[in-house]
C-alpha cells in the first residue's frame, strides 16, 4: 500500500521549477552576430530528405520525446528579440509610417524598362527569368498563372512589405507591366543560344496578360551578396560561428508562425529562406532572408486546388488520423473554404480562421516549437498593423479593384483580431512595464487592442482594475534589493499564466528581467 | 532553386558591377558664406538615443542564475516514459533516416529509372506488383509515351515472380487517330504460370480432398500451370457530350493455352492431386480460341479519381469460337453509381455486375468460365475462387475524405456463381451467396485512382493492391 502510494505520489508530483535571477545590466538591444567569418559554402538542400524529416520522422519522435522543447534562446532580458542579422525591430518598437512600409527594403526605386534577360527560370511553380533593368539593377521576374491573374504578383509585393515592416529581411519587390518588345535578351546569351526568343515566348505564353496586351509580373530585386542557400529548419549552421542559437529555438522564427497564420503564408519551408554572404570574402557575414511570398493569402490553396492547405499539414498525423476514424462524420473546417470573389485574391478569409489550428503546408520546426511567449511576441507585432498602414501596403499589390483591396484589408484586420484573441492571453499580456514611486505600471495589450473587455491586474495578492486603454499601475515594494513578483491578469472567464517580473529597487527602481 | 540562386548570384555580381554608374564629377568647392544674421535660438537638442547594448547571439538574456527545472511540464515519471518511448521511436526510424540520406545524396530512386529521358516520354523502368496468395511480381518495362505528341503508348514488359514464371508483353495504344475520336489498342503476350488457382466449378466452400473430386460442385484449393499466348486488338470511338463520355467499339481476343501440373513453389496441392483433370474441359488438351465482342462504356462520373456523383455502365457481348471446334456466347454488364446525399465526398457507391457464357454442348474450357474472387469481383475471396457459367456481384461502398488525395472506404460485397439463371436469380436466388466485407484506402488525384489498398474478409482475410476495384471487366482481355 505504501509502495503504491509512493508510486502514485511520484507520478503525480509536478517537477517544480526554481526561478532564475537576472543580472542588473542594461537590456541588450543588438545581437553581435555580424562578425566577420570565412565565406561558407552553399548549404546542401535535398527536398526529399527535408520533406521526409519534417513530415514524418521528426513529428514521430518529438511527439514522445519532449526534451526538444525549451524556451527561446535569441531573446533579451525583457523577452524581446534584439536586432540581428535575422531580425531588425521596426514596427515592434516604433511607429512605421505608411510611406516607409511601402518603400520597404527598396533603395533603388522600381525597375526602369526595358528588361534585358540574363537567365531563364525554368524550375519552380511559376515561370520567370532573371533580368536587368535599364539601370543594370537585377531582378527576378515572375508571372501569374493564367487561372489566377494578378494573384501571386500582388501577394508577393504585399506580403514582402508586411514582413519587412514586422522586422524580417526580405527582398524588395514590385508589380510591373511591360510589353513583349520591352524584353531583350543579353547578346552573349543570344549568341550562345542559351536563351532564344522561343524560350521567352514559351515563358510568356503561360503568363497572364492584361486586356491591352501588357504582361503583368513581379520583379523581386536580386539580393546583395553571395547566396548560400536556405537556413536549416532545425539546428545551427556549422560553418557560421555567428549562428549560436538553434533555429528552432529562435523567437524570431517561432513568432513568424503568427505572422504566417495572419497572412495565410503556408509555403514556409527551408527553400523559401535564403542566407546571403554580405561583405568581402573573409570579412563578411551571413544575413538571413525570407523569400517567395506569392502563395500567401490563400494562393497556395488556389494553385493546388487543395482547400485543406492552411488547416492541415500535407501529412497531418493528428487531423488525418482523426478524419480516418471519424468515417466522414466530421465536417472539417476547410471543407467550407470557398474562393474569394476576385481571381487576384486566393482563398483568403477570416471565416474559419483559428490561429491555434492554422497549419503551414510542411511542418516548420520553429513553428512547432513555438511556446505561448513566442506566439505572444508574434501577436504583438501583428497587432501593431493598423488600417492606414495596411491600406498603403495593400495598394502596392495593384490589385486593380478597389473592392478587392478593401476585402484584403478587411480580411487582414479580421484575422488580426483573431490573432489577438488567440495569442495575447496565452501569457499575461502586460507590456511596457515600468517602475516609479512604489508603483509597477504597465499596459494590458488585450485591453489596449480591444480584445478583452475587462481585466484586473493581480500582483502577489494585490489587485488593480485595468483601464479601458489598458494602462494599469499597482503598488509594489521598491525597497533596495532584488525583487521578484508574479503578475496575472484576471478576466471574467479566465486568469492568465503568471508573468515573473524581476526588478531592482532603490532610488531608481527598474526592471531587469521578465519571464513569460 | 539552389542552382538557380547560385546562378543568380553570379548574374548579380556581373550586373551590379555593370550597373555602377560612373562617379559624378565632384562639384567645385564653393566658399561657404558667413551668416549675415546671428543664428536663431537653437531648439532644445533632440533626445539622444541611448547607445545600443550589444551581446553575442544567444547571450542577451542577462541571467546571473539560470532558472532550474525542466521546461517540459509534467511529472518526472510521465516525462521519463515519454522520453523513453521517444528514444525508442528515434532508434526505430534511424534506418529510415539512413535510407533517406542515401536517397537524398545519390538519388537512387531516380537512378532506378534507367534510361528515362527528361520528358518521361521514353525509357525503361522497373515494375513491381503484389497479389494476395500469389506473391510479388517484378520486372521491367520499356515504354514510349506521348513521344510524338499524340498521347500514343508503346510498352514492352518482362515479368517474373508471383504467379508468373516468365511473361513478355508488347502493348500499343492510340487514344485517337489524328483529330478523329477513334481509339486503337493492341497487345501481344506470352506467359508461363506455375501456380494458378483452381478450386472447382460452382459455389461450394472449400474442403480438404480425401479422394479425387469431381470438378463440379466440389471445392478444394489446388494449383496448376499454364503456357499461354494472347493477342488482343480493340478499336472504337470515344465521344464526349452532355457531361458524359461514351465509348463504343469492339475487341478480338485470341488465346492459345496449354496446362499442366503446378510448379513446386506453391503450398497448395497440384490440381491432379485434387481433381480428375480429364473431366476438366480443355485442361489435358489445351485449346485455342478467338473471341469477338462488341463493347460499350457510358461514363457520367464527375471525376474519375475522387468521384462523388454520376455513374458508369459497361457492357460487352459477343461470341467465342474454339478454333476448329465449338462455339459459345460471352456477355457481361456492370452498372456502378455514385451519390453523395449529404456532405461533399461522403459518397455511397452501389454496383451490380453480371457475366455469363452460353455454350452448346458444355464444351467451354474451364478457363473461359466467368469467375469470382479477387480485387475486381468479390473481395474477401481468393482470385478466381469461384467459377461457373454465370456470375453476379453486388457491391455497396461508403467513401469519406481523409485527405485531398486520400479517401477512406468501407464495403460489403456479395456474389455467387450459377449454371443457370434459375439457379442464379430464380428459384435458387436465396442460395449460395458469398459475402465479403472490409475497408481500405484509395490514393487518387482528382481524375485518376493511383492505388487502392483493401483489406477484406470473406472466406479468409485477403489484402489487395489495385488501381480500380469498381471495374469488373477491367482486365477481361488479360484474364485467364
Amino acid at each position: 500500500m505504501r509502495a503504491s502510494l509512493a508510486i502514485i505520489a511520484l507520478a503525480g508530483c509536478v517537477h517544480a521549477a526554481v526561478p532564475g535571477r537576472f543580472a542588473d545590466r542594461p537590456i541588450v538591444t543588438v545581437s553581435d552576430d555580424a562578425r566577420p567569418i570565412p565565406e561558407p559554402g552553399a548549404r546542401p538542400y535535398w527536398s526529399k530528405k527535408y520533406l521526409a524529416n519534417v513530415l514524418v520522422l521528426r513529428p514521430m519522435w518529438e511527439f514522445f520525446d519532449r526534451r526538444t522543447r525549451r524556451a527561446a534562446g535569441d531573446i533579451n532580458a525583457i523577452e524581446e528579440v534584439p536586432d540581428s542579422t535575422w531580425f531588425t525591430n521596426r514596427i515592434g518598437v516604433r511607429n512605421v509610417s505608411p510611406e516607409e512600409a511601402v518603400k520597404g527594403p527598396d533603395v533603388t526605386g522600381p525597375p526602369v524598362l526595358p528588361f534585358t534577360i540574363t537567365q531563364a527560370k525554368r524550375r519552380g511553380a511559376n515561370p520567370g527569368f532573371i533580368a536587368a533593368d535599364a539601370r543594370g539593377v537585377a531582378y527576378l521576374v515572375k508571372f501569374d498563372t493564367k487561372s489566377n491573374p494578378g494573384q501571386q504578383t500582388a501577394t508577393d509585393a504585399i506580403v514582402g512589405r508586411i514582413l519587412w515592416t514586422a522586422g524580417y529581411n526580405t527582398p524588395s519587390g514590385f508589380v510591373v507591366y511591360f510589353r513583349r518588345d520591352q524584353l531583350e535578351i543579353e547578346p552573349k546569351l543570344r549568341a550562345e543560344g542559351t536563351i532564344t526568343d522561343a524560350t521567352i515566348d514559351a515563358i510568356l505564353k503561360v503568363a497572364a496578360h492584361r486586356n491591352d496586351g501588357a504582361i503583368r509580373a513581379s520583379a523581386s530585386q536580386i539580393l546583395d551578396g553571395v547566396p548560400k542557400n536556405g537556413w536549416a529548419h532545425a539546428g545551427r549552421r556549422s560553418d557560421d560561428p555567428n549562428d549560436r542559437v538553434r533555429h528552432e529555438h529562435r523567437r524570431s522564427l517561432r513568432g513568424l508562425r503568427v505572422l504566417s497564420a495572419w497572412l495565410n503564408h503556408t509555403d514556409v519551408k527551408e527553400d523559401n529562406t535564403l542566407d546571403m554572404y554580405v561583405g568581402k570574402p573573409g570579412e563578411g557575414h551571413l544575413k538571413h532572408y525570407l523569400v517567395d511570398f506569392g502563395e500567401a493569402f490563400g494562393g497556395h490553396q488556389d494553385e493546388n486546388q487543395q482547400r485543406q492547405i492552411g488547416f492541415e499539414y500535407a501529412w497531418d498525423f493528428e487531423n488525418q488520423l482523426k478524419a480516418m476514424f471519424a468515417f466522414g462524420l466530421w465536417y472539417r473546417p476547410w471543407e467550407a473554404q470557398r474562393p474569394s470573389r476576385w481571381k487576384q485574391v486566393g482563398m483568403f478569409n477570416a471565416i474559419n480562421f483559428d490561429p491555434h489550428q492554422w497549419r503551414e503546408r510542411y511542418p516548420y520546426t520553429p513553428f512547432r516549437m513555438a511556446e505561448p511567449a513566442d506566439l505572444y511576441w508574434g501577436a504583438k507585432l501583428v497587432m501593431r498593423f493598423d488600417r492606414p498602414l495596411l491600406e498603403a501596403i495593400v495598394k502596392t499589390g495593384e490589385l486593380g479593384d478597389g473592392d478587392a483591396e478593401r476585402y484584403v484589408v478587411d480580411t487582414l484586420l479580421a484575422r488580426r483580431e483573431a490573432i489577438g484573441k488567440a495569442f495575447l492571453d496565452g501569457v499575461t499580456p502586460l507590456d511596457e512595464i515600468t517602475l516609479t514611486n512604489n508603483q509597477l505600471c504597465g499596459v494590458d495589450l488585450a485591453r489596449r487592442y480591444g480584445i478583452a473587455r475587462d481585466g484586473e491586474l493581480r500582483v502577489d495578492g494585490a489587485t488593480q482594475p485595468i483601464g479601458a486603454d489598458g494602462g494599469v499601475c499597482i503598488a509594489v515594494s521598491v525597497a533596495p534589493g532584488y525583487h521578484l513578483v508574479r503578475a496575472r491578469i484576471r478576466r471574467h472567464d479566465h486568469t492568465t499564466p503568471a508573468l515573473e517580473i524581476h526588478y531592482v529597487g532603490g532610488s531608481k527602481p527598474h526592471v531587469v528581467g521578465l519571464v513569460r | 532553386m539552389r542552382s538557380q540562386l547560385i546562378a543568380i548570384a553570379i548574374v548579380t555580381r556581373t550586373l551590379t558591377a555593370a550597373a555602377q554608374p560612373a562617379e559624378p564629377p565632384t562639384p567645385p568647392a564653393t566658399p561657404v558664406e558667413a551668416p549675415s544674421e546671428p543664428p536663431p535660438a537653437e531648439d532644445p537638442a533632440p533626445p539622444v538615443a541611448p547607445p545600443p547594448v550589444i551581446a553575442l547571439d544567444g547571450d542577451a538574456r542577462n541571467f546571473d542564475v539560470r532558472p532550474k527545472g525542466s521546461y517540459v511540464r509534467g511529472s518526472f515519471l510521465v516525462r521519463g516514459i515519454g522520453t523513453g518511448i521517444g528514444v525508442l521511436v528515434r532508434g526505430f526510424i534511424w534506418p529510415f533516416r539512413v535510407l533517406i540520406n542515401i536517397e537524398a545524396r545519390w538519388h537512387v530512386l531516380s537512378k532506378l529509372r534507367i534510361l528515362v529521358n527528361d520528358e518521361n516520354t521514353l525509357g525503361i523502368v522497373p515494375t513491381v506488383s503484389f497479389q494476395s496468395a500469389f506473391g510479388l511480381t517484378y520486372g521491367a518495362r520499356a515504354f514510349l509515351e506521348n513521344y510524338f505528341g499524340g498521347d500514343e503508348y508503346i510498352g514492352l514488359t518482362a515479368n517474373r515472380g508471383g504467379s508468373v514464371v516468365k511473361a513478355f508483353q508488347l502493348q500499343a495504344e492510340l487514344p485517337r487517330i489524328g483529330s478523329a475520336p477513334i481509339y486503337l489498342k493492341s497487345r501481344l503476350r506470352y506467359e508461363e504460370n506455375d501456380n494458378l488457382y483452381f478450386s472447382g466449378i460452382g459455389n461450394p466452400m472449400a474442403e480438404t480432398a480425401n479422394a479425387m473430386l469431381p470438378v463440379t460442385d466440389t471445392s478444394t484449393p489446388t494449383r496448376f500451370s499454364q503456357t499461354r499466348f494472347l493477342s488482343v486488338l480493340s478499336a472504337g470511338v470515344e465521344l464526349h457530350g452532355g457531361g458524359a463520355r461514351v465509348r463504343i467499339g469492339g475487341s478480338g481476343i485470341y488465346n492459345d493455352r496449354s496446362f499442366g501440373a503446378a510448379g513446386s513453389s506453391t503450398t497448395d496441392p497440384s490440381i491432379e492431386e485434387g481433381y480428375d483433370t480429364s473431366t476438366l474441359r480443355g485442361f489435358d488438351t489445351g485449346y485455342k480460341n478467338l473471341e469477338l465482342t462488341g463493347d460499350i462504356e457510358i461514363d457520367t462520373r464527375d471525376h474519375r479519381g475522387a468521384t462523388t456523383s454520376g455513374g458508369v455502365f459497361r457492357g460487352f457481348a459477343g461470341g467465342g469460337s474454339l478454333v476448329g471446334s465449338a462455339h459459345y456466347a460471352h456477355y457481361g454488364a456492370e452498372l456502378t453509381y455514385f451519390v453523395s446525399p449529404f456532405w461533399a465526398r461522403r459518397t455511397f457507391v452501389g454496383r451490380v455486375a453480371i457475366e455469363g457464357v452460353r455454350d452448346v454442348n458444355n464444351d467451354i474450357p474451364f478457363t473461359e468460365l466467368p469467375r469470382l474472387g479477387g480485387a475486381g469481383m468479390l473481395r474477401g475471396y481468393r482470385t478466381d475462387r469461384f467459377r461457373d457459367k454465370l456470375t453476379t456481384t453486388t457491391t455497396l461502398e461508403y467513401h469519406w475524405p481523409i485527405h485531398e488525395f486520400v479517401t477512406g472506404e468501407l464495403f460489403v460485397e456479395t456474389g455467387k456463381v450459377g449454371r443457370t439463371y434459375d439457379a442464379l436469380l430464380g428459384k435458387g436466388f436465396r442460395d449460395n451467396w458469398h459475402v465479403g466485407y472490409g475497408g481500405g484506402l484509395i490514393i487518387h488525384t482528382k481524375d485518376s485512382i493511383k492505388v487502392r489498398f483493401d483489406v477484406a474478409y470473406g472466406e479468409g482475410l485477403e489484402f489487395y493492391l489495385s488501381t480500380d476495384v469498381l471495374n469488373a471487366f477491367h482486365k477481361r482481355d488479360r484474364e485467364l
